[in-house]
């Protein structure tokens, strides 16, 4: 059968999204030998992050491994993992993602937009890194806060009464350094791959959501394959996120231990404000939520199977 | 401001009723870059006076930027200003030096051509799906069409500068290239 | 493939095709009968190389240049410059390099230095008696510091691609950049002595201080935009902006040395060297692309990879590939596509990464200049007027400075990683 090539993209590398991409690639081998090769592009080297997910709608990058709320910009409804509050554990996404009726929902649900989703990934929590200690919600007021140019970023950190900036990447640690930021919004693993110990050393482990990453493919390719190699697609995709679940887990794990290890430190809020946080998100959200009716039927959807699974 | 590095002395082909257009256009390119110093130094002052930067800053300045390059890309075909290895070009003279020319245009014809095509596909496509920029949330057709318009713009000026050079070559009319 | 990416290219290169279009023509022959890739690929690549906060710079620095130029506050710091190294035969090359380091840490492309100096500079060197070979040579290859000297541009997208912490980056290249400066400065005073040019003046306490106060607005620009970045109030892209900023306000109010009319001229001059300039990185980013996805680089490493180099021969071996590489790319695309692949086979081998990008950067600074592709050539070409195969002749003696003080640079890890450590 004729063979063809998939191009896998990622803007990380060495992290959980760049070892589903290899472990799918290893599972897809093994299944249909031959009849696909997979390249894996990670740390952007195909682009930027919006670059990539135009190059996955129009195809000129087969898939893309990113998390959800870089794609927003597609379609709103990928916003519905980044409500505050919906994710408290990486168990709970699992049981979210892994649940096989969901499963099957979320794979096809951004058919109309040319992508189908073959992989769903535990990231990471969000946290929020500052240069300077800070240990509450009072010490967050005034802070300038790199966030994703994402409603459910920016309109929480306003609420904190952060003014929430987002910028490039590549001005980021620049930023931090010459203090036109106080700190970012981001997935713990960045933190160390990057090293941002060596611009500040303090974190709050606001407890708030859990970035999922999605692996999306363009359905023009995906429809191209034969069904053999079809099935094989969504089986390697399956195969591959139990596989990196725990490795994911671990390594959330690991990159706090390498933070404090290299003199950082890791605060929490108390839990008055913990709660007063919490609401005050509450409120965003349903302000977010009730102008977006997609984005909240696909939010419920999800919520209803978190809370089954803590239910359970 | 009297030592235009863009400028050859001798303005080729387009010529005379052209340098109003070039003078007009430069301009207003300008003025595009003036407004882009000005957004940047805008975002960064209320940024750091007030607290607020404006969402998109950064997008703007890109997709501004975007815009007068094309323009300019198109503009220093024209004046055959873009930057090239001219060995050849300089020591050539005469017929010699305009069948390189027909080249170089007959490249652009060649490249541009299939750029705006390949151009004009991508923002159909990306029409249809409706992709927005992040930052400013405006449809991302606005910023590509940039590049279709100007590889269009080159696709054209390489037509004209074939026909102009070609002509020249036939009638072996080499004295307005002379001071190139 | 080769036919369409390397010879057809070379045959229109050689032809005298605008280099953009050199770019864009094999790339799209190989795509209408070689590659199997989509016709909208073209347009996406072409749109992600412009796309890039930090290439804003460009134009940024180009135009701060040609106000510094045309306003004479270039011209009020050289004679500052001058005033300072006036006893030292070569002064006037001696001051060009000083100016290109001060201006380098001011920003964080290239081409802006080499750009702004020129016009300056060019003219002065020529009376100065240096030699149109000479005078170009120098402000090519002097413009290369500061891709080294921070802030860096190809620093901060070796940091982001590396996974390197970009503020030690910029600590690291301080030495470096100094040695480079020096080593030129000391070729610059050794070529004056042989072919007997003069200093220009002997050096006077009166004249420096006439000079420092004639400078001072001039001065104050350097010190603001550096300070700013170093003080915490821009980043490298802002301090460019500011630069225009500054200058437009100093040129209008201060010196009043142009009109508004005059301002808007200088713009449209700069938004034309800047498409010039950001039309053939665009295209650059293409070729960048079309080799990453063919695998061009990974073949590269496993040829390395393949001949079981030690640390020592490694970093020859990736001096020389990326000596080769910078005579053809862009720092920008080489470091895009090759720090992810070729920093995890320099920490294998024990090579700091720190060190790494430092040498990587100095390599691609040298590769600014060295023909054929050079965009630092081709913005002296631009400025100064000169013919390529004049710049191509006259780059050589600074190639060959530069390639020594790359040696030391990356045989002696402690000229990046003292500053650093001692903080
Ligand atoms: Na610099
Ligand atoms: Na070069």
């Amino acid at each position: 059968q004729a063979q063809s090539t998939l191009k896998i993209a990622t803007a990380t590398i060495n992290d959980v999204q760049h070892e589903w991409d290899k472990v799918f690639a290893e599972e897809l081998e093994a299944l249909v030998p031959g009849a696909v090769t997979t390249e894996i592009y990670p740390a952007s080297q195909l682009g930027s992050i919006p670059r990539m997910s135009e190059g996955v709608l129009l195809g000129t990058i087969e898939a893309f491994t990113t998390p959800t709320s870089f794609m927003s910009n597609v379609d709103p409804r990928f916003q519905a993992f980044d409500v505050p509050g919906l994710f408290q554990t990486p168990e709970e996404v699992r049981a979210v993602i892994h649940d096989p009726e969901y499963r099957e929902h979320l794979e096809e649900m951004f058919l109309d937009k040319g992508l189908r989703v073959i992989g769903a990934i535990y990231n990471s929590p969000t946290v929020l890194f500052t240069v300077d200690e800070v240990d509450s919600l009072a010490g967050i007021e005034g802070l300038k806060v790199r966030t994703f140019a994402s409603p459910l970023q920016v309109q929480p950190m306003e609420q904190l009464g952060a003014t929430p900036l987002p910028l490039a990447l590549s001005e980021v640690i620049p930023q931090l350094q010459s203090g036109g930021l106080d700190g970012m919004l981001v997935g713990m693993p960045v933190l160390t791959a990057f090293k941002y110990y060596d611009v500040g050393s303090s974190i709050l482990d606001l407890r708030f959501a859990e970035i999922v990453s999605l692996t999306v493919m363009n359905e023009g390719f995906f429809q191209m394959q034969t069904p053999e190699v079809q099935e094989a697609i969504i089986e390697a995709g399956r195969a591959a996120e139990e596989q990196v679940f725990s490795w994911g887990v671990e390594n959330v794990e690991r990159t706090y231990n390498v933070w404090t290890e290299n003199g950082g430190q890791i605060h929490e809020l108390s839990a008055d404000d913990q709660a007063e946080m919490e609401a005050g998100f509450a409120e965003v959200t349903e302000a977010v939520l009730s102008s977006q009716p997609e984005v909240r039927a696909e939010y419920e959807r999800i919520l209803a199977l978190v809370e089954a699974y803590r239910a359970e | 401001m009297s030592e235009n590095v863009n400028l050859p002395a001798e303005d080729p082909g387009a010529a005379r009723p052209g340098a109003k257009v070039q003078a007009w256009l430069q301009n207003l390119l300008g003025l595009g870059l003036l407004v882009v110093v000005a957004v940047n130094v805008g975002n960064a002052g209320s940024r750091y006076l007030f607290g607020v930067s404006p969402v998109g800053a950064d997008e703007l300045m890109v997709f501004l930027v975007i815009w007068v390059v094309m323009i300019g890309a198109v503009l220093s075909f024209f004046l055959r200003t873009h930057i090239s290895v001219n060995l050849l070009p300089l020591y050539l003279k005469g017929r010699a030096r305009l069948a390189l020319y027909l080249v170089h245009d007959a490249a652009a014809v060649l490249a541009c051509g299939y750029a705006t095509w390949a151009s004009w596909l991508f923002i159909g496509r990306i029409a249809s799906i409706g992709v927005t920029s992040m930052g400013l949330g405006v449809p991302m057709t606005v910023p590509h069409a940039a590049l279709l318009c100007g590889f269009a713009g080159l696709t054209l000026g390489g037509v004209v500068m074939f026909a102009l050079d070609l002509v020249r070559l036939l009638r072996n009319d080499t004295g307005s290239e002379a001071g190139a | 493939m080769i036919a369409s990416l390397v010879i057809l290219p070379l045959l229109l290169m050689i032809a005298g095709t605008p280099i953009f279009l050199v770019f864009l023509t094999g790339v799209v022959v190989a795509m209408m009968f070689v590659l199997p890739l989509q016709p909208v690929a073209l347009q996406q690549v072409l749109f992600g190389g412009f796309d890039n906060y930090a290439l804003l710079a460009i134009p940024f620095f180009v135009f701060a240049g040609e106000m510094m130029s045309s306003s004479g506050i270039a011209n009020r710091l050289i004679a500052w410059a001058m005033a300072m190294v006036g006893r030292v035969p070569g002064s006037l090359g001696v001051a060009t390099v000083a100016s290109s380091t001060a201006l380098g840490a001011i920003s964080g492309s290239s081409v802006a230095a080499v750009g702004a100096l020129g016009k300056t500079l060019y003219p002065r060197l020529i009376a100065g008696g240096y030699g149109e070979r000479r005078a170009g040579g120098l402000l090519a290859s002097a413009g290369a510091i500061d891709i080294v000297i921070p802030p860096s541009i190809a620093m901060i997208l070796y940091g982001m691609s590396a996974e390197q912490s970009i503020p030690q980056l910029f600590i690291a290249g301080v030495l470096p950049a100094l040695l480079m400066a020096l080593m030129l400065a000391a070729f610059v005073v050794f070529d004056a002595v042989r072919r007997g040019i003069p200093a220009e003046h002997g050096f006077s306490l009166t004249e420096a201080l006439r000079a420092t106060k004639k400078a001072f607005w001039a001065l104050l620009m350097p010190v603001f935009v550096l300070g700013g970045i170093y003080l915490g109030v821009f980043s490298p892209t802002e301090a460019g902006g500011f630069a225009c900023a500054y200058a437009i306000i100093i040129a209008l109010l201060v010196y009043r040395t142009m009109s508004l009319a005059d301002v808007v001229r200088a713009a449209g001059a700069s938004a034309m060297l800047s498409a010039q300039i950001l039309i053939v990185v665009a295209a650059a980013s293409v070729v960048t692309w079309i080799m990453t996805t063919q695998g061009v680089p990974q073949a590269l490493i496993a040829w390395i990879d393949a001949m079981q180099l030690t640390d020592v021969t490694f970093l020859l071996a990736v001096n020389l590939l990326l000596l080769v590489i910078g005579a053809f790319l862009d720092p920008t695309s080489a470091i895009l596509v090759l720090a992810p692949l070729l920093v995890p086979i320099a920490t294998s081998l024990g090579v700091d990464p720190v060190h790494f990008g430092i040498v990587m950067s100095v390599n691609l600074a040298i590769g600014m200049f060295t023909p054929p592709f050079g965009l630092n050539i081709f913005v002296a070409q631009q400025v100064t007027g000169l013919p390529a195969h004049t710049l191509y002749r006259g780059v050589v003696p600074f190639v060959v400075i530069l390639v020594l003080a790359l040696l030391i640079i990356t045989y002696v890890p402690a000229l990046s990683l003292t500053l650093g450590s001692s903080l």
